[in-house]
């Protein structure tokens, strides 16, 4: 758990927008791998199956709250949503997340896993029970946005 | 694997925005409560057994008061045919209680009742 918890969280960070949110959603997330750690089979798996648990984990609240539309379509200034920690500290870190939260969160949650952790888009796929041409769809988006948010950065300096 | 050649440049791109937050004592809360739960779960685990086991018991008990339920509608019969022909002076209540079968079912009725009525019963099992 010490291993990913920070990850986990800045996961749910940038998926709610709200730090109080995701550090409630990753202690969810963390008490429901406890409780279902006799499924994990493979120990190597562990980092996937625990960004999975935390991925269902937003859906859920999501569905719960009726936030999903809300969080998806509002554009709400880093500032007021995000920690210090997690904020970004100014330049091309801004854009890049200005970049993402134009995303719809199960694109951003896409692009986050497999161009951001590295995972290949089958587990990417598995991990949010999207389909794979809706994973790399998702990719190729992501792609696309930050692309155009670095072009503009690199005309502007 | 999908690995495109510009991934690395995303991959890169993105470092910043998926670094890990900083370990500000989050894994030592959830430490905390998942120790705290496992022991209301094993808590509940041995209520649960408790509550079950005194279960088995009563219905075990109970099995066994009713088959010996027979006996004992025997025994009031036979005395109650033998009350005219003995004086009530003789009649000895003594030798009733003494009946092992009697006894013992007078003994699982008591303990199915304490079981069942007892809540301190709970806490012995």
């Amino acid at each position: 758990m010490r291993d990913t918890q920070g990850e986990i969280r800045t996961f749910l960070v940038r998926l709610t927008k709200d730090a109080a949110l995701a550090d409630d959603l990753a202690q969810i997330s963390y008490m429901k791998a406890y409780q279902k750690l006799e499924n994990l089979r493979e120990p190597k798996a562990a980092r996937a199956w625990i960004y999975k648990i935390a991925y269902r984990s937003f859906v859920d609240e999501a569905r719960k709250t009726k936030r999903r539309r809300e969080m998806s379509q509002t554009m709400v200034p880093d500032s007021m949503t995000l920690d210090r920690e997690t904020q970004p500290s100014g330049g091309i870190a801004v854009d890049v997340a200005r970049a993402m939260n134009a995303l719809p969160p199960d694109c951003r949650a896409v692009v986050m896993l497999a161009l951001g952790q590295g995972f290949t888009h089958q587990e990417v796929s598995e991990m949010t029970a999207l389909p794979l041409g809706t994973v790399k769809s998702h990719v190729v988006r992501g792609k696309q946005k930050l692309q155009a948010f670095l072009s503009a950065y690199e005309q502007a300096i | 694997m999908m690995h495109m050649p510009d991934d690395d440049k995303f991959h890169g791109l993105l470092a910043g925005y998926v670094a890990p937050a900083e370990e500000d004592g989050f894994s030592d809360i959830m430490m905390a409560e998942i120790d705290a739960q496992s022991v209301q779960a094993s808590a509940a685990k041995h209520a649960l057994l408790r509550r079950l086991a005194l279960y088995a018991a009563a219905f075990i008990g109970g099995i066994i008061a009713a088959l010996q339920l027979p006996k004992l509608l025997g025994l009031f019969q036979g005395a109650q045919t033998s009350l005219p022909e003995l004086p009530v002076s003789e009649l000895s209540l003594a030798e009733l209680s003494f009946n092992p079968a009697l006894m013992m079912v007078a003994g699982m009725t008591g303990f199915i009742l304490w079981a069942a009525l007892d809540s301190r019963a709970s806490e012995l099992f």
